[in-house]
């Protein structure tokens, strides 16, 4: 099975742990670096500009460039643009839901209930990943 | 010389009438000062309007009529040096009256001459516009109440706009800044209880689960209270709806529940379509059958739903046979955290009816509840017919 070169932007230090580690739990993944807001992740993507992630996961809420700045900015970089931009939150607001999508966001999640349930959130978006993309 | 003779008489005659008319005036104080400003003729107004009669106040100075500031100041002075200048002088002022009160006067004082241009003395003419003054300065006053209740109506207005948007910032700070942390208490909670494994006394088990429960209450209670909060936000949206596919919605929602109760649920079903929001209305239902299925107090619950047609709206009913609401909570039941029983009798959040309020307030309508205790409980709730589609 291919795996899937993710970005994570999560700007807390415990869930981005726990993130990172469901994920490769999953044994899906090539985790490429785990940012803590949108500044970094587009640090890291200009550092490792070889391998561009198959797919970028961010948090919504988080300090400096949050979630719906980086989605803009992926968008309106032409070698970036197609990179599909997942945003979770915990939040489940119908204008922020849309405002993301409107952005041009590939999907909305909202965040597993705990931290230790990210090895069946991986898998879920694994799985939709594998219908639309393959 | 004839017509002389027949004129001296005659003019007596008018002079005398003059001053019977001019005394006899009872709305105008009108008398004489002499050149100096001393009272010479009174007539029946200045008796009434100043409260001296003639013999008290023939002799004496009209600086009398004047309040003390006005004295020290020099006003009559002042006037009678204008008439005696311009000829005429007109004022409006508090004057007093012998027993010491005061009212508001217009004034109008007028130099006299002799046909030789010599000044013989003063008229003077005082009408007493107390009322009209206070008339005039209850209308001020009233003026002013209003434009100090129009100011306050102003910040009132401004000030709720502020709350609305503060209310909108609560969405995001319920939203993300209150679970955030509580999602990281409650994965390091699974995460400790993890680890213990069957390690561990009984004990320490059952103080995690307790921390864990209270930590999904909490959340439970946020997300209440945002869905709460979001009613109050969101632009109103109604489309045409088949009620009986509103109501299988919200029983679909609720399919766990029924079957593990038995529940028999009727619809009937008056009204076959209805303006509204669908989400809201599916989610009122849903809300009004949960409880009847959650406070059945052991029985099985049958619950009957029907809607019928009224002028200007739609009128549904669900109806139980439950444990009932006390009638001194039929009111209370609707506001918001109000619950009548523990935790442990029946789990909740106290926030499902009031969400059913507002739904409904959001459809323009109303919901009331009729309850016998320990037989039943009808919900009523109507929608406006009369919703703009969009």
């Amino acid at each position: 099975m291919k795996k899937i070169n993710v970005l994570l932007v999560e700007n807390d230090e415990d869930e981005q742990l726990f993130m990172k580690e469901g994920f490769l739990t999953t044994q899906l993944y090539n985790v490429l670096g785990v940012a803590g807001n949108g500044e970094e992740a587009v640090a890291v993507m200009q550092e490792i500009q070889e391998i561009l992630p198959d797919l970028i996961i961010s948090d919504l809420n988080m300090p400096g460039m949050n979630g719906l700045d980086l989605l803009q900015y992926v968008k309106n970089n032409s070698t970036l643009a197609h990179i599909p931009v997942i945003i979770t939150s915990t939040s489940f607001t119908p204008t922020v839901i849309d405002k993301c999508m409107l952005s041009g966001a590939y999907a909305y999640h909202t965040k597993p209930d705990s931290f230790i349930e990210y090895d069946k959130f991986a898998e879920k978006i694994y799985h939709e990943w594998l219908q639309q993309y393959s | 010389m004839d017509e002389n003779t027949e004129q001296i008489p005659q003019n007596i005659h008018i002079y005398e009438r003059y001053r019977l008319l001019v005394e006899q005036v009872k709305d105008y104080a009108i008398f004489m000062l002499d050149t100096n400003g001393y009272v010479v003729s009174w007539n029946e107004g200045a008796q009434r309007i100043k409260g001296y009669n003639a013999a008290e106040i023939v002799g004496q100075h009209f600086s009398k009529f004047y309040p003390q500031e006005d004295i020290d100041n020099g006003k009559p002075a002042m006037e009678l040096r204008v008439v005696r200048k311009e000829g005429k002088f007109e004022d409006e002022g508090w004057r007093v009256r012998k027993d010491g009160t005061r009212f508001w006067a217009n004034v109008i004082i007028t130099a006299v001459y002799d046909k030789n241009k010599e000044l013989l003395g003063f008229s003077k003419v005082t009408r007493d516009l107390t009322e009209r003054k206070q008339a005039e300065q209850a209308l001020m006053a009233s003026e002013e109440r209003y434009r100090l209740l129009a100011s306050e109506l102003h910040n009132t207005v401004l000030e709720l706009a502020t709350a609305n948007e503060e209310l909108g910032q609560f969405n995001t700070i319920a939203s993300h800044d209150l679970q955030e942390p509580l999602r990281t208490t409650y994965s390091y909670l699974l995460l400790i209880q993890k680890k213990l494994g069957q390690e561990g006394s009984p004990e320490l088990h059952n103080y995690i689960h307790k921390a864990i429960q209270g930590n999904i209450r909490m959340k439970e209670l946020i997300i209440g209270l945002l869905n709460y909060a979001q009613l109050n936000t969101a632009e109103k949206e109604f489309a045409q709806l088949l009620v009986k596919e509103v109501v299988a919605e919200s029983l679909q929602n609720l399919k766990v529940s029924i079957e593990d109760t038995g529940a028999t649920i009727l619809l009937d079903e008056g009204v076959t379509y209805i303006k509204g929001n669908k989400v809201r209305l599916v989610q009122l239902l849903q809300n009004l059958v949960g409880n009847a299925l959650k406070f059945r107090g052991g029985k099985i619950p049958h619950i009957r739903i029907s809607c019928v047609e009224m002028p200007d709206h739609y009128q549904f009913a669900v109806a139980d046979n439950g444990i009932g609401v006390p009638p001194e909570y039929t009111v209370k039941i609707f506001e918001v955290f109000k619950r009548l029983h523990t935790n442990k009798e029946y789990p909740g959040t106290g926030i499902g009816l009031a969400i059913c309020k507002k739904i409904v307030e959001y459809h323009n309508g109303k919901i009331w509840v009729e309850s016998t205790p320990g037989e039943g409980t009808v919900f009523y709730f109507t929608i406006s017919r009369n919703l703009q589609l969009k």
